[in-house]
Formats: structure tokens, C-alpha cells, sequence
């Protein structure tokens, strides 16, 4: 309650309240623009936040988590092309509700039903720290190994595809954190001779390269930088729009529990909580028949979700370090810039910061439920922006900020290097979260892992013989053996 | 032939080389330095052979298809889940310009090198008039020179042919 207090306290500050706004109006902005997502914003925000006193510092970064959902709905409903892929399932309702001409009533559901589904998450998420608290002093290195293993296992599996490239993806993360200095056993591996790789892979271009030039560069060669040039006409039904997401709190709740229990489980993002959620809420309305026509229940489903997933997502991020999305990896990458070790600690020694990030996502969902409510009509002007304005400008932008941090124009072109790996991947099939999840957990892992060895002599033993451990190891194992053992079952029998 | 033009076999075939160099470099560590990469690289090597395996024999391949998230219909993602047709020259030539734009950077600094990537871009790319490119070309090197340097007082780069040293 004192770290609370502390922090209401400390938001009256004005650089708090100016970093927050800045990064809520960051992230609408982006929300907005079909392509750029939230997890763009924060790597290109990442080096401003280098230096900056660490309460301030998490404004910005959680006022973009927080506002970066709901706008993109309104680029749903409008063009029918989701402003981030977590708003995906709003198109199936808003777009038809949109061609009948209820625009704005369509918005206003999605905004409400936005700040709905992020409070339920963020209440979640308070009712769980204290619980959490007591689990994490229970861990020891053997526990918090099987965790990492637990977590990577679960974001290599948990999305639809080909779990071997999600396991090599992974593999990639771990070896890439194992670049550098190695503070237990004070050794600089794979360097290649160079300075460069002295301190590890360079944090800034990994997140930047990977998350906002490789999306360029997918933007570009699939050919989405063109929009629409539709009249756009939003006239009223926000009175109507929150009596709609009254009508179907059924929905809203079970969509927000949906979205939470999802943003828990690590690397699986927004994108499914929010199609889950929609096909859940499908088939347990009244009206199933009436989804996908132009239903204000979808999108109640739909957007519910996607913003009760930060809520879920912070629980392992704040946790244990483990991040729950792309997003929350890039939010540990910017604690460590701020010079916060992500990991179990951050909820035992630095409670205020948590408390920063919940109030700030709070805050943040707060400003863009209210933006996109009022500002609706204006705002959509933006969706109309050419993509291909923007590109080079983002481009210089990553160029900008890899290199801001160190001053070294070896990041600038290492942030080209992850850009088209980045970009390959996803050419590939390659999910790129797991890489991401590997690299920010790889040091705790090997950590984890060699304390674990030292206190049991040398023994691999202690990893199965400790009850939590144990347990986490069956968990991971289960884990990855059941998407097979679940595809062998549903598989038809094959004529020839 | 045409198998190894696959996005999917030159990712996998970049990773087993760059999983086996790091192994081989890994040996020369001491053991507690060694066990964690050494046993990732080994795995990683040993999943990128069996990928290899599954992309030459597709039915193979269909047996490591999983996920718990994966029902969704097809029909009902609309645009943004589908693959979709990829550009290759226009790949290409963007690379060429954010390599272009990387070396303009490092000969003349940010402050000349960003603006005249970003002209050259908002006319030859997104053939936008002259007026219009000089305009954005000029919006951005007062946003460099105002936002990021006075106001932010970062120390942009300021070209090799400038008297700056690489670091």
C-alpha cells in the first residue's frame, strides 16, 4: 500500500504525468496506423528512455502498452484492416456495423469495452501480486531454471505451426544471450575477437531490428503501405455504444477473463486472445447466428480481450521476468536500460515500479478509450496517412535510436543485420516471440541453471528432486508433447 | 534446386551453420562456460538437421504441426492472418536504400544523410513532386537539428567525411 502511495503521489510530478502522455499519445498514434504496432513503438521509444529516472522512464513505456490496442479498432471498424493485430477479430463485426452506418456506435463499444476488459485484467493482476509474492521467495535456482524452460516450452507450442522452428527460434534466443561477458564465470564467449560483442548482442538493435525494420520491410514487399481512400463518416452512438457493452456484460466478463487467462500464458499474443475470446463468445451467445454481420457483441468479445491480455501479460513479466508478449520483452529490455535486472526481484525490490506500470497502463487505457470516444471523427483522418510516407522516417528512426545509446554506428548497422533476420523469419514461418523470450531469459537461465549445479556439487539431481522443480520439469515436458500427441489424435486417417 | 530458394531452408541452413559455428567455438571453453551453449547449439543443430528432414519430406514435416491456439478457422481471420504475395524487387530495392541510407549516415552524418535519404525516398518511391520531397527532406533535418539534438541533446553522428570516427 506504501509503494501505492507513493506512486499516486509521484504521478502528480509533472515530468511523470508529461512521460505518460507522451507515450499514451505515442502509442495511439501507432495503435492507429495500420502496421505499425505497439511493439514497434516501444523499440523505437527504447532509447529514449536510457538515463531516465525509472518511474518516468515506465510511463512512457506503459502509456503505450496501455493506449496501443483500442486505436486500433477504429482502423477495424473504418477500413477493415486491423491498426494492430490484436484488433484482427474487430473487423468480422465493426467493419458491417460501419457499412450500415454505425461508425461511431461500433467505436464507442469497442472503447468501452477496451477499458472494461484492461481494468478486469489489471484487477487480476493486483489481486495476484501478493499471492505471487509469497510463490516467488519460495523459488530457488533449480525452481526458477524450470521456470525459464517452462516458459520458453510454452511459447514455442502454444501458437498453431511448426513447433520444431519454434524450437529453433528459441534455441537462437538462448544462444544469442549467451554472447558476451558471462558474469558467473567471468569469461567474454563468442565475441569473435571484436569489442563490439564485449558487453553481449546489443539490447536496442535486437528489439528495434527485429520488431520495427523488419516490419517495414514486411509492409513493404507485401505491398500494405497503400490505403484506403474511402469517405469516412462517423456520426454518434456513443450514448448507444456503452449501452450495448452494458447489455452484453456477460460477454464482457467472460471475454476479459479469457484475455487474462491467455496474456498469462508467455509469448502468446493479443492476436489470439482476441480470436479465442470472439469464437468463445460466439458460441455461447444467445445470437451466434447474427456474428460476423455487424454485432455489437463481437466486437464487445473481441476488444474486451485484447486489452485484458496486459493485465495477464504483466503477471509473468513482473513476476519472474518472463514476458507474456513481444511487448512485455521489450518492457524488460527497458528495464535493464534503466538499469532494473528483469527477474524475480522486480516485484520484491522494486514494488513501486510495479505499481508504475499498473497505473500507468490504467492511466494510459483511460486516455485512449477517452481519444477514441470523443475524437473519433478527427482521428480517423490519420488511418488515411500513406504508409509509404512514413517508412522512411521510421527507417531513420531506427537508425537514430540504435546508434543514440552508445553512440556507435556499429548498432545502426546492426540493427539492419535484425531487421532482415527479422524479416526472414517471418518469411520463413520462424515465430520470432520464442527468439525474443530466449534472449531475454537466457542469462537468468544459465545463471539459474550453474547455481543450481554449484549448490548440488555438480549434481543434475537437484533439478528433479526438489517437489517444484520437478513438477515444472513434467509441466514442460507435457507441454511439449501434447500439441503432437493432440494432432495424431485429430489427425484423419490417410487413403492413399 | 528450387527447395533451397525457400525462405524456410535458407533460414534453417543459416542456423545450423551459425549453431555449429558457435559449438565448435564453445569447445575451447571451460566447462562451466561451455555447458549451456554447447547443450543449446547441440540441440539446435540436431532440430535444424530434422526441419531439414521435414521440409525434403512433407509428411514428415506435417507430424510436428501443433499448437494450442490453432483452431481457428481460416475463414473467419480476415486480411492480416493470410500470407500474403511477396514483392522480391521491391524488397530488394528497399533494402538497397536502407543500405544506401546507412552509408549516406555514416560519410555525411544524420543531420545531412537523413534528409536526403528521406528526399530521395519521397521522390523515387513514393513518386511524390519535387516540391513536396525538398519539403519533407527539409521538415526532417529541422526536426533532427530542433527535436533530437537541441531539444533532446542527443550527439548525432556526424559523417566520416566529417571528421568523425566510427566506434
Amino acid at each position: 500500500m506504501d509503494a501505492f502511495l507513493s506512486v499516486l503521489t509521484a504521478l502528480g510530478q509533472l515530468d511523470s504525468l508529461g512521460m505518460l502522455l507522451l507515450g499514451s499519445s505515442i502509442g495511439f498514434m501507432f495503435g492507429m496506423l495500420p502496421g505499425l504496432g505497439g511493439t514497434a513503438a516501444l523499440a523505437l521509444s527504447l532509447p529514449l528512455v536510457y538515463g531516465m529516472d525509472p518511474d518516468a522512464a515506465m510511463y512512457l513505456l506503459s502509456g503505450i502498452i496501455g493506449a496501443v490496442a483500442c486505436p486500433g479498432a477504429i482502423t477495424a471498424i473504418i477500413l477493415n484492416t486491423p491498426g494492430t493485430a490484436v484488433n484482427a477479430a474487430t473487423c468480422l463485426d465493426g467493419y458491417p456495423m460501419a457499412q450500415k452506418g454505425e461508425a461511431g456506435r461500433a467505436i464507442s463499444i469497442a472503447a468501452f469495452a477496451s477499458l472494461a476488459g484492461a481494468l478486469f485484467g489489471i484487477f487480476i493482476l493486483v489481486i495476484l501480486i501478493p499471492v505471487v509474492r509469497t510463490v516467488i521467495m519460495s523459488f530457488t535456482p533449480p525452481e526458477l531454471f524450470m521456470l525459464c524452460a517452462v516458459g520458453l516450452v510454452t511459447a514455442t507450442v502454444a501458437i498453431k505451426g511448426n513447433t520444431i522452428k519454434g524450437l529453433i527460434s528459441g534455441c537462437l534466443g538462448l544462444l544469442m544471450a549467451s554472447v558476451g561477458y558471462s558474469h558467473v564465470t567471468a569469461l567474454v564467449r563468442f565475441n569473435f575477437g571484436t569489442d563490439f560483442l564485449w558487453d553481449g548482442v546489443p539490447l536496442i538493435p535486437f528489439f528495434i531490428g527485429l520488431f520495427a525494420l523488419g516490419e517495414m520491410l514486411w509492409i513493404i514487399s507485401t505491398g500494405k503501405e497503400t490505403v484506403s481512400r474511402e469517405p469516412i463518416v462517423i456520426k454518434g452512438g456513443r450514448v448507444q455504444g456503452l449501452k450495448d457493452v452494458v447489455k452484453y456484460r456477460r460477454c464482457l466478463l467472460t471475454s476479459s477473463l479469457i484475455g487474462t487467462g491467455i496474456g498469462i500464458i508467455p509469448g502468446v499474443g493479443g492476436s489470439v486472445a482476441n480470436f479465442v475470446s470472439y469464437l468463445f463468445g460466439q458460441q455461447f451467445s444467445k445470437t451466434p447466428e447474427k456474428f460476423g454481420t455487424g454485432h455489437p457483441e463481437g466486437i464487445v468479445a473481441s476488444e474486451a480481450a485484447n486489452d485484458a491480455k496486459d493485465g495477464g501479460s504483466l503477471i509473468p513479466t513482473l513476476a519472474f521476468g518472463l514476458p507474456g508478449s513481444a511487448e512485455m520483452a521489450v518492457l524488460l529490455g527497458g528495464l535493464v536500460l534503466v538499469g532494473i535486472n528483469p527477474g524475480p526481484t522486480i516485484m520484491l525490490e522494486h514494488l513501486n515500479l510495479v505499481w508504475v506500470i499498473i497505473i500507468g497502463v490504467i492511466l494510459a487505457n483511460v486516455f485512449a478509450s477517452t481519444m477514441a470516444i470523443l475524437l473519433a471523427n478527427h482521428l480517423a483522418k490519420v488511418t488515411r496517412v500513406n504508409l509509404s510516407y512514413l517508412i522512411p522516417i521510421v527507417i531513420l528512426l531506427c537508425f537514430i535510436g540504435s546508434f543514440a545509446l552508445r553512440n556507435s554506428m556499429l548498432d545502426a548497422f546492426t540493427v539492419m543485420i535484425f531487421g532482415l533476420l527479422g524479416y526472414m523469419m517471418r518469411r520463413g514461418g520462424f515465430p520470432i516471440i520464442p527468439m525474443v523470450i530466449g534472449f531475454v531469459i537466457g542469462g537468468i537461465a544459465e545463471n539459474a541453471f550453474l547455481q543450481s549445479l554449484m549448490i548440488s556439487d555438480g549434481s543434475y539431481a537437484i533439478f528433479f528432486t526438489r517437489p517444484i522443480s520437478l513438477v515444472l520439469f513434467i509441466l514442460a515436458m507435457f507441454l511439449l508433447v501434447l500439441p503432437f500427441l493432440d494432432s495424431r489424435i485429430e489427425r484423419p486417417p490417410q487413403t492413399n | 534446386m528450387k527447395l533451397l530458394q525457400r525462405p524456410e531452408i535458407i533460414f534453417t541452413l543459416a542456423a545450423l551453420l551459425f549453431c555449429s559455428v558457435l559449438f565448435f567455438i564453445a569447445l575451447d571453453y571451460d566447462v562451466q562456460s561451455r555447458s549451456v551453449p554447447l547443450g543449446v547449439a547441440l540441440v539446435c543443430i540436431a532440430l535444424s538437421l530434422l526441419l531439414l528432414i521435414a521440409e525434403f519430406y512433407p509428411p514428415i514435416g506435417r507430424r510436428f504441426i501443433g499448437g494450442y491456439f490453432g483452431t481457428l478457422e481460416k475463414s473467419k481471420q480476415p486480411n492480416l492472418e493470410k500470407m500474403p504475395k511477396h514483392n522480391m524487387k521491391k524488397l530488394a530495392y528497399t533494402f538497397v536504400f536502407i543500405l544506401g541510407s546507412f552509408l549516406l549516415i555514416l560519410c555525411f552524418g544524420f543531420l545531412m544523410g537523413g534528409p536526403v535519404s528521406i528526399f530521395i525516398w519521397l521522390k523515387w518511391r513514393a513518386n511524390i513532386s519535387w516540391f513536396k520531397s525538398t519539403l519533407g527532406g527539409c521538415v526532417s533535418y529541422v526536426a533532427l537539428l530542433f527535436l533530437f539534438k537541441m531539444a533532446m541533446g542527443l550527439n548525432l553522428f556526424q559523417g566520416i567525411f566529417f571528421g568523425a570516427i566510427v566506434t
